[in-house]
């Protein structure tokens, strides 16, 4: 019954908006546990299996069932977030609605649950701090792996051909993002058959990318389009567009 | 109840609990589970967790390129997290519930140990091939659809499928989603392979010491613990593993619909496996037809006679995983695994024999692929290797001793996996059979735990003396210590152990900011499923990331990189390049810095593969900027992205 509630409040976290961290505490059962307890329960009504091992094939279980429900129902219909959580409630609500038949005329042989007791705060604080610690450990990491990336510092250019404007013509978008950890000038010329079609300084806070729409006259091996990029007075990138064809 | 659970608690210490009591074994378990307390648990989890922080200063430090001492906590916190552990689990003072703790605390932090090597996202060429098939799964809506870096993803949909799943639901990204789902499965792998090491020798104190030895595998701390499906694999198999000894050792008390629910579960379990790794089914369902094969053998004559016998052994079990492996690969996936897996043993087959027949010799020991190691590491792997093979030795010559229980079709089983490792070590000797020997040590490993296991409660039968009992645990705990610490150093490239700054072809330590810039650049402005020429890093980077399909091997007898590598670009290669259709080149000119450290810049098969003693030259790798027709499209500074398309027309 647990588990039939379990998996239809899952299904309302699918549907409705929620926060990432609800959903994830809602929904991450539906996937590694529900539906692997209902189907261990419809198959095993009264087998007594102890509860580490139940959760062992609880959790294997819920992986198989996920992987062949979802194998199968991409077969007829795209697998999106209504489709998971229509499928692996239907797989939960169905075995448990099994089990529960299934176990209705065994209730009598069933042993009563055990108390549960829970454990000292002593021992509760404990595994708090240390998966706090281990939060801590990965922030650390997650931090310097943030700042070993920004060390890197480059400018990107790029030109590609683009729909022309106008038929019988042509066009190019570049564009340039400043990766420098830093305020950057940089001036941008474009050039066809030696004739300058853009000559624009530009001035980018670090991550800001700049890009233009160019047209330009058919791009040929004789008429080739070039893109320079001169950074603190030389010439820092380049990119050509080149067809190799005479015109 | 609770005297028995006392008295099945003690027994279980020493490994004589007999299988003629398993209704009351199990309710008093059940119920001694609920009052124990977690004893030493709490406290060894605070020092693991003290362990993770060394391990990320440590990490830290070499990310930043800077070395010396700091460094040199990694290895500290590694003993943190695995010494305290390992030395109460050795121990015969810890409840049932305390070992299953710290078991699940042991997998879990040495997890971890992986996620703080790279904690933002997905550097491995395995892990983003993954990644590419869940966003391919994700984007579609469909499992089966081609993967360019790792054409098994398609056919083996299991765990593209279920990070699909926790991302779709969530709205996670695939890194935290791929994460969440290794570390359940890492969880679900340490409780599996403690039930079943503690029903097969009925001992919780031996399944945890199984459990610490099964931890000193090579593959245990970054291999089985990156996104990839046999990581997955592991844990479906020991699921499989422990259902089926239920199914063998339970069937006589089952009633019939017991029987037929324990197949179902066997069934959906089997299909689960089968669907998630092809290396690891067929690993288990030989390891089950083994068994089989050796409970048939051993039958007493009475038994034979009962056919019930045959059909309820492990027999059942074995013919479900073959069923289903066999139909799975002659529907679906046979031409992806040949190929996988048919490449990998025909290169290692056709090394080792040139190796007996004097055609080639041994690969550098202890260079990695590139760099060599040093005294204090090659002291420490050669010091693992030795201890698992005595490991190994002593636990089969006290198999064969043993009076008790000599009969067990499984023990002998385990005992024959644990020869593997031995056998697959000769496999170390060349380069090409060296990660066949590495993959199988997640298997081999699992005989090795059993006899550590099986050791330790021959031990107890000794009488020992209160100070050489702990001098002994004391010396156990080093060499475990030791152990582990030797097989991460066996397993792991020394550039790959910890971040650092950029190498030429080194797996993780080649992701750059560079990199996954131009991954951006092409997924948001180059055609998605784009052919492409790049060296394997990029090809990780820009086939994920990226959308672009990296494209590998030869056009006809001309091997693809040496479009990239040849000193002028020629007629060949443009007939190569036309063959092949590859709309783009991708040049990191960084690559003509130092040869590659895994020994090979695109694929192990280049000309030049792990003998290249120079890098490639500057001037191959610009020559492109001289070729007619071909368009710079892209430049960061040392990336650039050709278009061919023109000069293929």
């Amino acid at each position: 019954v647990a588990t039939l509630a379990l998996a239809l409040l899952a299904v309302i976290a699918a549907l409705v908006p929620l926060a990432t961290w609800a959903r994830v505490i809602l929904l991450v059962p539906l996937v590694f546990a529900l539906p692997g307890y209902a189907v261990l329960s419809a198959l095993l009504p009264a087998w007594p299996i102890p509860a580490a091992e139940r959760a062992v094939y609880a959790v294997a279980l819920s992986i198989a069932v996920c992987v062949l429900a979802g194998v199968s129902t991409q077969l007829v219909l795209g697998l999106d977030r209504a489709m998971w959580a229509a499928v692996l409630t239907l797989v939960t609500v169905a075995a448990s609605t099994v089990a529960l038949q299934r176990q209705r005329p065994l209730a009598w042989r069933r042993p009563p649950l055990p108390a549960v007791t829970m454990p000292a705060p002593t021992t509760v604080l404990a595994f708090v701090v240390a998966a706090g610690l281990a939060a801590w450990a990965i922030s650390l990491a997650s931090a310097s792996a943030r700042e070993s990336r920004a060390d890197a510092r480059f400018t990107e250019i790029w030109a590609l051909p683009v729909k022309p404007p106008a038929p019988g013509g042509a066009a190019v978008s570049i564009g340039v993002a400043n990766h420098e950890d830093s305020a950057s000038s940089y001036v941008v010329d474009v050039t066809q058959k030696g004739a300058a079609l853009l000559h624009e300084p530009i001035a980018l806070r670090d991550g800001e990318r700049w890009q233009v729409r160019l047209p330009v006259a058919a791009i040929t091996g004789a008429r080739p389009v070039e893109v320079t990029l001169q950074h603190e007075g030389h010439v820092y990138r380049r990119a050509y567009l080149n067809s190799g064809r005479a015109s | 109840v609770s005297r028995t659970a006392r008295a099945i608690e003690r027994s279980s210490h020493d490994g004589r609990r007999t299988a003629a009591q398993p209704e009351i074994a199990t309710s008093a378990l059940r119920l001694f589970e609920t009052r124990t307390s977690l004893g030493a648990a709490p406290k060894l989890t605070l020092i693991a967790a003290y362990g993770l922080l060394l391990v990320a200063v440590a990490d830290n430090a070499a990310r930043q390129g800077s070395g010396g001492s700091l460094k040199l906590l990694f290895w500290v916190g590694l003993a943190l997290i695995y010494g305290p552990i390992a030395f109460r689990l050795f121990g015969g003072g810890a409840q049932r519930s305390e070992r299953i703790v710290l078991a699940l605390v042991l997998g879990l932090s040495l997890l971890l140990v992986k996620v703080l090597h790279s904690p933002a996202e997905f550097a491995r060429f395995d892990e983003l091939g993954w990644w590419r098939a869940t966003r391919d799964v994700i984007a579609s809506g469909h499992t089966f659809g081609g993967n360019p870096l790792n054409g098994s993803t398609a056919v083996y949909p299991a765990l593209a499928t279920i990070t699909a799943a926790v991302s779709q639901l969530t709205g996670l990204s695939i890194f935290h989603s791929g994460l969440i789902v290794i570390a359940v499965a890492r969880a679900v792998l340490m409780l599996a392979l403690f039930l079943f090491l503690e029903q097969v020798i009925r001992s919780s104190r031996a399944a945890g010491i199984g459990v610490a030895i099964y931890a000193c595998n090579p593959s245990f701390l970054y291999f089985d613990a990156q996104f990839a499906y046999e990581s997955l694999a592991l844990t479906a198999a020991a699921a499989v593993l422990l259902i089926a000894l239920r199914w063998s050792r339970h069937y006589r008390s089952a009633p019939v619909s017991a029987t037929v629910g324990l197949a179902g579960v066997l069934l959906v379990l089997s299909c689960g496996l089968t669907l998630t790794h092809h290396m690891t089914s067929i690993a288990v369902a030989a390891f089950l037809a083994l068994w089989a094969g050796t409970a048939a053998t051993t039958m007493r004559s009475s038994d034979a006679r009962d056919g019930a016998h045959r059909v309820h052994g492990p027999l059942v079990p074995a013919a479900l995983l073959i069923l289903t492996s066999a139909l799975w690969l002659s529907l679906l996936a046979a031409p992806a695994t040949v190929s996988e897996l048919g490449g990998q043993f025909s290169r290692a087959f056709t090394s080792v024999s040139d190796l007996i027949t004097g055609a080639s010799s041994t690969k550098q020991l202890f260079s990695g692929a590139g760099q060599g190691e040093g005294l204090a590491s090659r002291v420490l792997t050669v010091a693992y290797i030795l201890l698992t093979l005595i490991l190994v030795f002593v636990g089969l010559r006290a198999m064969w001793r043993g009076s008790d229980r000599v009969r067990d079709p499984l023990w002998w089983t385990l005992s024959a996996v644990a020869l593997l490792y031995p056998i697959t070590l000769g496999l170390r000797l060349t380069l090409a059979s060296s990660e066949i020997s590495q993959r199988a040590s997640g298997f081999a490993f699992l005989g090795a735990a059993f006899l550590a296991a099986l050791l330790t409660v021959r031990s107890t039968r000794v009488a020992w003396r209160p100070r050489a009992l702990l001098a002994a645990r004391l010396g156990l705990t080093a060499m475990a210590v030791l152990s582990l610490i030797g097989s991460f150093l066996l397993g792991e490239l020394q550039a790959t152990r910890q971040p650092g700054p950029y190498l030429v072809g080194a797996e993780d330590r080649s992701v750059t900011p560079e990199g996954v810039a131009a991954a951006a650049f092409a997924s948001a402005h180059l055609p998605a499923g784009s052919r492409a020429l790049l060296d394997r890093t990029n090809a990780t980077l820009l086939g994920s990331y990226g959308g672009l399909n990296p494209v590998f091997g030869r056009f006809g007898s001309t091997s693809l990189p040496r479009i990239l590598f040849s000193s002028r670009f020629d007629a060949t290669d443009l007939r190569a390049l036309r063959g092949q259709s590859l709309a783009y080149i991708v040049v990191d000119r960084r690559l003509a810095r130092e040869p590659p450290l895994i020994g090979y810049y695109v694929e192990s098969d280049e000309p030049g593969a792990f003998v290249r003693k120079l890098p490639v030259s500057a001037n191959a790798l610009a020559k492109f900027t001289s070729v007619a027709s071909l368009s710079k499209v892209y430049s960061n500074g040392p990336i650039d992205i050709y278009d061919t398309r023109e000069l293929l027309r």
